[in-house]
């Protein structure tokens, strides 16, 4: 279908250049013409799973990675929090609020992801 | 596509309305100014924009993924403006310190190219723009939670 637009054969230095690092995507002077976002491909590649960083990733440690995810967006807010006490001057109202949001949304996420997990401990040990 | 994407852009946004409602305060309160250090009387001053993405939008049928521009990164204050191009306010008042002395416009004072009018519409304009992005914001949090709700 590309080659309707006449875009099959054209050299695009600065695309194929990227394009070699992407194990998925076609090489050469061919341009990729999907905009769909790898990820909605059904199954996962081990090229996939290394470029995305979560291949061997055991729960614990995604789990401990999120934590300081967490942590730091909660240590962004208090840091904004304080400096509009300290300093008003140096820092936008809605930049605390909104500090204080993201430290909120992450902090519900972490509780709900751990509320299931206990969910799922209680549902196993009660399981007869 | 983060968790707070649309967040992070509405701040941008957020932030340069701050700016423009400092800059249209300077404006109103200069508004009598006669007398500035680069000589003549204060100019108004305005807030030009543009988008964070410094890439090119491309409009191509099927785009290279790197070349996507995606949902975009929100807005960035490219610089603040002297208005030059509109007419300074005369008024005759030759005791005034400022009065120029010679030509055919003796006796005049040229009074800043502020109009008080166009002003507070730019500051509602301003504030409106700040209300809406608030919004953006609360609209993520609110879908960010029933996201939270699935399944409960």
């Amino acid at each position: 279908m590309s080659s309707l637009f006449g875009i099959n054969n054209v050299s695009f230095p600065s695309a194929s250049q990227g394009m070699n690092s992407n194990a998925g995507l076609p090489k050469g002077d061919r341009l990729a013409i999907s905009r769909l976002d790898p990820r909605h491909f059904a199954g996962s590649t081990p090229a996939r799973e290394a470029a995305e960083g979560t291949g061997s990733l055991s729960f614990e440690n995604a789990m401990l990675k999120a934590l300081d995810g967490v942590n730091a967006m909660q240590v962004d807010s208090s840091n904004a929090t304080e400096l509009m006490m300290t300093d008003p001057e140096a820092i936008d109202v809605h930049d605390v609020t909104i500090a204080m949001a993201k430290a909120n949304m992450s902090l519900n996420i972490t509780r709900t992801v751990l509320s299931r997990v206990v969910q799922a401990w209680r549902d196993l040990i009660n399981t007869r | 596509m983060g968790m707070f994407t649309s967040i992070n852009i509405a701040a941008t946004g957020m932030t340069a309305e701050r700016l423009r409602q400092d800059v249209i305060a300077d404006n109103i309160a200069n508004q009598s100014t006669t007398r500035t250090t680069e000589g003549g009387p204060f100019r108004r001053s305005r807030v030009v924009l543009r988008p964070r993405t410094d890439t090119p939008y491309f409009r191509l049928p099927f785009l290279p993924d790197q070349w996507d521009n995606g949902a975009g990164e929100g807005v960035r204050v490219k610089e603040i403006q002297k208005d030059m191009a509109a007419e300074l306010r005369l008024v005759y008042d030759p005791t005034h310190p400022d009065a120029i002395k010679t030509g055919p416009r003796e006796g005049y004072v040229e009074y800043p190219n502020v109009n008080p009018v166009t002003e507070m519409v730019d500051l509602i304009a301003a504030s409106r723009a700040y209300e809406a992005n608030a919004a953006i914001a609360n609209g993520a949090k609110a879908m960010f939670m029933k996201a939270l709700e699935i399944g409960r």
